[in-house]
């Protein structure tokens, strides 16, 4: 069967290391040359995730597939565990896909100061980091992916960032870190706890999970407040957002569309697949609080959209909303809100994604992002582009019928019917979330809508009115197109819950039925 | 006849020759005082192999007494040069004045 | 029942459409308009045919069919399909005719139009999100039908987009249709919840309504549930408060008016109320809510349509008036009252909104102050027109006369049920709805009364009749608001250097035909004339319908010959609609069946009610469900429609009969209001409107009773003004100041143990070693004099030194 060779999930997951090597080896002064093979080594790496994403069992979906187990470090008993099941497998094929698409769109656009080598070479360790997140069965080797793709993104944004960019790159590097250690000292106190409760592979979280909650209740919810820190840091989670706003704004254009696609669902990830099986108890105290944060910032994140004046920053306030939902879903702990939250996960990869890269090539013509100084009339100028971004923003805004909106529906019909052990005591709690939250999504139209009006309708200013802007490139239609046809698909055919679906059962049943 | 004699002799022009050296500044004189020292100590030296230890068959008191005399005309000659040099580049033979190797 | 499995064709068709048309629309000869055309007209077809199946066929048993579905987590499934019954059908044929009479009509109203293909693109795409709607087997395909319903409202409205008060129009409708929508995703989600309790389809409408019949649903689930649903309808039907969008959505073209005032938009809300209306049934509370809501809304909005100028606001305030009726006629148990109101009155606003557009077209003002004596060049609009007003103001035979007597005596059995059964809140609303109902259909005789005089009788004031000499003449003699016509003057005279431009390449391209509408502004000023025939096609189509529809009614076809076997209420109902009955009345006094089928029932009825009787214990459903009124005038719907009916399903979907009160007291209020206005209005334009001049009255009117204010003050400005900077800068002042601060201490820290500790204290310590050392050596180099003969006194101070030292030791 294909879909045991682990040896295949390996090569997918380093090959990016190889392709950067390569990257490295040539001579820098054939540009061109090197973005043709960063586009040709992406490509290699897409074709083998498609491999994969062919040879995966869709039906045993909650079985873990193309696995490896080899011992690794033997002193403290890690091993180098991977595999991918269904919920792994969307995330990493976006992340193949994403980085493909990124790799094609630096073939023309490309921030200052150039040097294509390093940037690619930067992009696809940060693939692998990336992807190994989503692979890795082993909380060390998970750690260590988690790890490895502040790197890459820190120089992306230090070097290729706007003005403020080493004040952002920091940021962002430290504050991740910072939370990074509570979760690595979350995971030590779970290693021993698990040792001493005789597992064998204690640091393997398919044991972890399956022992179905190690530790007493008191254990479980300091240590799921210090891998809480983590990942909330990651997500983020209100109030731990504000690296977010920073990081995006002066990340260039690949960069926000990988840290919004990918990295930020690292952080929910981590807590679908290790936060909530592996500390159940610890979770269910937390969920209320995980809840509340998650709807506070989906409100917050709107009203702060609406006072922003650069669309980048806009665009990532919104991730601050749409994460909202995402925990929101991830804090009912049933079914139907871990498969929202994944879901909601995916689709915020596509559509963020896309609203990046819509913004990133904004400031390319513009040379602004300013709403006021843009000033309208961009679909006079460039009525494609315009319409791109009216329906990326309505996707966004979670207009059923399109990608964004069963993640947000799928978190509010959980959060009303949430896991028996929380609804035992915080049923009316979590009412007031659901109305709260579908208010959000208003508040969520409005600041699109606006955004829609100041920049894309009426006429144009004089100041633009004689520009010659560019309309869609065609370098642009091919990056974008497989995320604009994803945009459209994933609403009517939300085909990512069949995947999801056996993983979530298998994992909620972890939960021990809250 | 006794050892005392040549001893306070040798003593005596040890003496001088040391507050030559000690004392003035023109730098021939004190190579002229180095000589003198040097002769008090061959005085010492012939005293001794004549007077105490007659019987040695090489008669090493003279001959150390030669060397020495040979020694010295080596040094007064290289002594001499420098302060020759010293002349020439200083147009001074004054011991004072050559500091060169001074903190 | 063949043609009912391809209802899923009528609305892939104009999706389909929509698609082509957006693809390769601008390459076809008539720039996307035959794919639309074509498109609709098929779906037309089907739809007529599923409406005839199902209406011959009586209460029709649904056909439900899911096509794809997908695990929304466990148990709970996304699902697509469709679901056909007679109310399904009955949408789907308004939806197809008024759709493909508005795109008929487009393809002249907006020829010469930029993004005239963008146009039809979105007409198609519209029809679409309200099939989507319409045929939806549960709730979640409602909803995503009722949002993009919404989304492409937001689209059409701000076609106009060049203007930013169009943009604020249709980002208003699609906010607060939004607003709107936090009632009602919670409301699917709240009644969705209660029913996974007992099955895992827990979205499907008939397992919904269903339990809910069965009193299987907790009261609570019911209350909260409806009542948030009803707020969703009661921003997408324009319901008081929520109504203040659909006024300014005549932003955007008029056919779009007309398709969101009569198919695609506004009666999603009724639609939907009505497809859960067994549901809705189940509580008082939420039955009363609707009738306030309702009887509020149709009475009070009927008063700001009097005050307007603008032909297009008399009717989206008559829209919003009518809606009130259908809300409240389902408010007070008539749902076939409702939604047949909803039928008729889609056939005759379709008509006025596209006979207004005619107008428009004809004068390039939107305003009746222009207009007068347009019966002597436009008679076909003229007559479509009146046909259309007479239909709104319930003329007796038109179809608005029977829809609006049915809400009325709807009400009336509503109010008298309550007080047989004792309780005082149906017997109240019941009251409100017919009495205020009555008074509101006074007020919209009269509004459509004044406004088919201001337009059509007297003398033409338009631009056309006018040079700007001519005005200052009549300015001069005292005839003209000057300052208003000179606005006027100039507003038309822009419009229509604006609207040649667009069209001059028409013109020069051969289509003088079609453009030569535009052409009378800019020279002479011709006189207005009659649109061509695709307008004209679509009023008459239009116009013929909204006269036999209203005898889909049937309560008259006994009068008139008519058969009573199939009519509008056996077309809609359903088989759980005739189970049912409402809880709250369940308690009332028993009432012999047969004495209160009185004169005009037939005498099998009471056999046929027995009947019903004992098949409503079987059911177990209490037999004392007698809802029937004690008045003598008042007879109760009965078997003499649908057959096999019972007393108490009459309640439910109330089908009444025909009650010569309510006849008399309607007519008697319509010749009333219809004087009136003859006799302000009918000879010609009166120097001061009365209707402008009352005061604080017409101020409040003008002002649309400050909703709109309010709505703005209250909650555009604060959110946007207040709590969205405040949301921005606490995150950016407190939350990252936060962060900031911290780091700002963590550096402060850092200053400290690097500045002070590190380099003073340790760094200081190893660099005061260093520094010891080089003082003392500078200090003892001092020895190194260079001077030979001091070197020589230190060896001979040694020498003496060693010689003590020895001797010593000897």
């Amino acid at each position: 069967m294909l879909n045991e060779q682990g040896w295949l999930l390996s090569l997918a997951l380093f090959f990016p290391v190889i392709g950067a090597a390569i990257i490295v080896a040539m001579p820098s002064e054939a540009e061109r040359t090197v973005k043709r093979v960063g586009v040709v080594l992406t490509g290699i790496t897409l074709a083998l995730s498609t491999v994969i994403a062919f040879g995966f069992d869709y039906s045993s979906g909650d079985r873990l597939q193309f696995e490896t187990v080899v011992p690794w470090i033997d002193a403290i008993g890690a091993r180098y565990h991977l595999g991918i099941d269904g919920i792994s497998m969307p995330l990493f094929y976006l992340t193949g896909l994403l980085t493909f698409l990124c790799a094609i769109y630096t073939t023309k656009i490309i921030p200052e100061p150039g040097k294509p080598k390093a940037f690619l070479a930067l992009m696809m360790l940060l693939q692998t980091g990336m992807a190994g997140t989503f692979l890795a069965f082993d909380l060390v080797l998970f750690f260590i992916f988690w790890e490895v793709v502040l790197v890459p993104m820190y120089f992306m944004i230090g070097m290729w960032g706007g003005p403020r960019r080493e004040y952002a790159s920091v940021k962002f590097f430290l504050y991740t870190l910072f939370g990074s250690v509570f979760m690595l000292v979350g995971f030590l106190s779970v290693y021993f706890a698990a040792s001493d409760a005789g597992l064998a592979n204690p640091w393997d979280i398919i044991e972890l999970s399956q022992a179905a909650g190690i530790g007493t209740s008191t254990f479980q919810t300091f240590a799921f407040l210090g891998i809480f820190l983590g990942f909330a840091i990651k997500v983020p989670v209100w109030p731990f957002h504000t690296w977010l706003p920073d990081a995006h704004t002066e990340a260039p254009t690949v960069g926000s569309v990988l840290l919004a696609g990918v990295l930020l669902k690292m952080g929910t990830y981590g807590f679908i697949r290790i936060a909530l099986p592996i500390l159940p108890e610890g979770a269910v105290r937390f969920a209320p609080l995980i809840g509340v944060l998650g709807v506070i910032g989906i409100i917050y994140g709107s009203l702060a959209c609406l006072a922003q004046s650069d669309v980048k920053r806009l665009i990532a306030f919104s991730s601050v909303g749409h994460m909202g939902f995402v925990m929101l879903g991830i804090s009912a702990m049933n079914e139907q809100g871990i498969q929202a939250a994944l879901y909601g996960n995916i689709a915020h990869a596509v559509v963020t994604g896309m609203l990046f890269f819509l913004a990133g090539s904004l400031h390319e013509r513009y040379h602004t992002r300013d709403i006021a100084t843009i000033g309208g009339g961009m679909l006079v100028k460039m009525p494609r582009y315009g319409a791109l971004l009216v329906f990326v923003s309505m996707a966004s805004l979670g207009l059923p019928g399109l990608a964004g909106f069963w993640g947000e529906f799928g978190a509010l019909w959980a959060a009303r019917s949430p896991a028996p052990a929380i609804a035992a005591n915080w049923s009316g709690l979590y009412l007031g979330l659901v109305i709260a939250g579908a208010a959000g999504t208003v508040l969520t139209a409005a600041y699109f809508l606006w955004l829609i009006q100041r920049v894309g309708l009426g006429t144009p200013t004089e100041r633009w009115a004689a520009e010659p802007l560019a309309d869609v490139m065609p370098i642009e239609w091919v990056s974008w197109t497989p995320l604009l046809i994803l945009v459209f698909v994933l609403g009517p055919f939300p085909f990512v819950f069949n995947i999801q679906d056996p993983a979530v059962t298998n994992l909620v049943s972890f939960l021990g039925g809250g | 006849m006794t050892l005392i004699g040549p001893l306070v002799l040798a003593a005596f022009l040890f003496c001088v020759g040391l507050y030559g050296v000690m004392a003035r500044r023109n730098a021939v004189l004190v190579l002229m005082s180095v000589e003198l020292m040097l002769n008090a100590v061959n005085i010492n030296l012939v005293a001794f192999q004549n007077l105490k230890w007659q019987d040695d068959p090489v008669a090493t008191g003279q001959v150390f007494a030669l060397f020495v005399v040979v020694v010295a005309a080596a040094e007064v000659g290289v002594g001499l040069a420098i302060v020759f040099n010293m002349f020439r580049n200083r147009a001074s033979i004054n011991i004072d004045d050559a500091d060169l190797m001074r903190w | 029942m063949e043609a009912l499995n391809y209802a899923w064709l009528i609305v892939a068709l104009p999706f389909v459409a929509a698609g082509v048309i957006a693809a390769f629309g601008r390459l076809m000869p008539l720039k996307g308009a035959e794919v639309g055309l074509a498109a609709i007209a098929i779906a037309w077809v089907v739809a007529v045919m599923i409406g005839y199946q199902t209406f011959v066929n009586g209460p029709v048993e649904a056909v439900e069919q899911v096509f794809w579905s997908a695990p929304l987590g466990g148990s709970v499934l996304i699902e697509f399909g469709q679901y056909v019954d007679g109310l399904t059908a009955m949408m789907l044929v308004l939806v197809t005719t008024v759709s493909f009479m508005v795109q008929l009509y487009s393809r002249e109203y907006m020829h010469g139009e930029d993004r005239f293909t963008y146009f039809f693109a979105m007409l198609s795409l519209f029809t679409f999100s309200m099939l989507v709607l319409v045929v939806a087997p549960n709730t979640l395909q409602a909803l995503v039908g009722w949002e993009l319903v919404g989304v492409c409202s937001y689209l059409l409205i701000g076609y106009y987009w060049l203007e930013k008060t169009n943009s604020d129009a249709a980002n208003k409708a699609f906010l607060t249709t939004k607003f709107g929508d936090i009632g009602l995703v919670v409301g699917i989600i709240v009644l969705s919840v209660g029913v996974s309790a007992h099955t895992d389809n827990v979205f499907s409408i008939r397992e919904t309504t269903e339990l809910a019949a069965a009193g299987m649903l907790s009261e609570p689930t019911i209350v909260l549930g409806c009542l948030l649903i009803f707020l969703g309808a009661m921003a997408k039907s324009g319901q008081m408060p929520l109504h203040v969008w659909l006024p300014d959505a005549m932003a955007g073209p008029t056919p779009v008016s007309a398709l969101i005032h009569a198919a695609t938009m506004v009666t999603a809300g009724v639609f939907l109320i009505a497809r859960l209306y067994p549901v809705f049934a189940q509580s008082l509370a939420v039955m009363n809510t609707m009738a306030i809501v309702g009887t509020i809304t149709l009475f009070f909005a009927g008063f700001v349509a009097i005050v307007q100028d603008d032909i297009k606001k008399v009717l989206a305030y008559s829209t919003i008036s009518q809606l009130g009726y259908m809300v409240a006629a389902l408010g007070v148990g008539g749902y076939t009252a409702g939604i047949f109101h909803l039928f008729t009155h889609g056939f005759f606003k379709a008509l006025l909104f596209l006979g207004s557009g005619s107008l428009i077209h004809a004068i390039h003002s939107n305003n009746m102050s222009d207009m007068g004596g347009m019966r002597k060049f436009m008679p076909v609009t003229f007559w479509t027109f009146v046909v259309g007003s007479l239909a709104l103001a319930g003329f007796p035979l038109t179809a608005g006369f029977f829809s609006k007597d049915e809400v009325l005596v709807s009400a009336q059995i509503w109010a008298s049920n309550g007080a047989a059964s004792g309780v005082s809140s149906t017997a109240l609303t019941g009251n409100l709805v017919f009495w205020l109902g009555l008074a509101g259909a006074m007020v919209t005789t009269f509004y459509m009364g004044r406004s088919v005089f201001l337009i059509f009788f007297g003398t033409h004031r338009g631009v056309s009749a006018h040079t700007p000499e001519e005005v200052e003449a009549e300015v001069a003699a005292g005839t003209l608001d000057p300052q208003a016509e000179m606005e006027d003057l100039d507003q038309a005279a822009h419009d229509q250097d604006a609207v040649d431009d667009l069209s001059q390449q028409d013109v020069a391209a051969g289509h003088a035909g079609h453009g030569s509408d535009h052409d009378h502004g800019s020279g002479g000023h011709h006189l207005p004339h009659e649109s061509g025939w695709q307008i004209l096609t679509a009023l008459v189509v239009l116009a013929v319908l909204s006269v036999p529809v209203g005898f889909l009614g049937g309560f008259l076809w006994d009068e008139v010959g008519g058969s009573t076997e199939r009519n509008f209420e056996t077309w809609t109902a359903t088989h759980l609609l005739e189970e049912v009955s409402y809880p709250f009345l369940a308690d009332a006094h028993p009432v012999d069946l047969e004495e209160l089928h009185g004169g005009e029932a037939e005498g099998a009825d009471a056999d046929h009610a027995g009947d019903g009787a004992e098949e409503g214990e079987a059911a177990g459903i209490s037999t004392d469900v007698t809802p029937l009124a004690a008045g003598a005038d008042l007879v109760l719907a009965t078997e003499a429609e649908g057959g096999e009916g019972e007393v108490d399903n009459h309640v439910l979907h109330g089908a009444p009969e025909f009650h010569l009160n309510v006849f008399v007291l309607a007519l008697g209020g319509f010749l009333a209001a219809i004087a009136l206005a003859w006799t302000i209005y009918g000879r010609s334009r009166p120097m001061r409107d009365p209707v402008l001049h009352m005061g604080g009255v017409t101020t409040l009117l003008e002002n649309k009773y400050y909703f709109d204010d309010i709505g703005y003050r209250g909650v555009v400005v604060p959110v946007r003004d207040w709590l969205a900077p405040a949301a921005s800068w606490s995150s950016n002042v407190i939350l990252d100041g936060i962060v900031k601060n911290t780091g700002g201490a963590v550096k402060r820290l850092a200053d400290v143990t690097y500045f002070t500790i590190d380099q003073k204290v340790i760094d200081g310590g190893i660099n005061g070693g260093a520094f010891s050392a080089a003082w003392i050596s500078s200090k003892l180099k001092r020895l190194q004099s260079g001077d030979v003969q001091r070197y020589a006194g230190a060896m001979l101070a040694g020498v003496i030194v060693l010689v003590v030292v020895f001797a010593a030791a000897r």
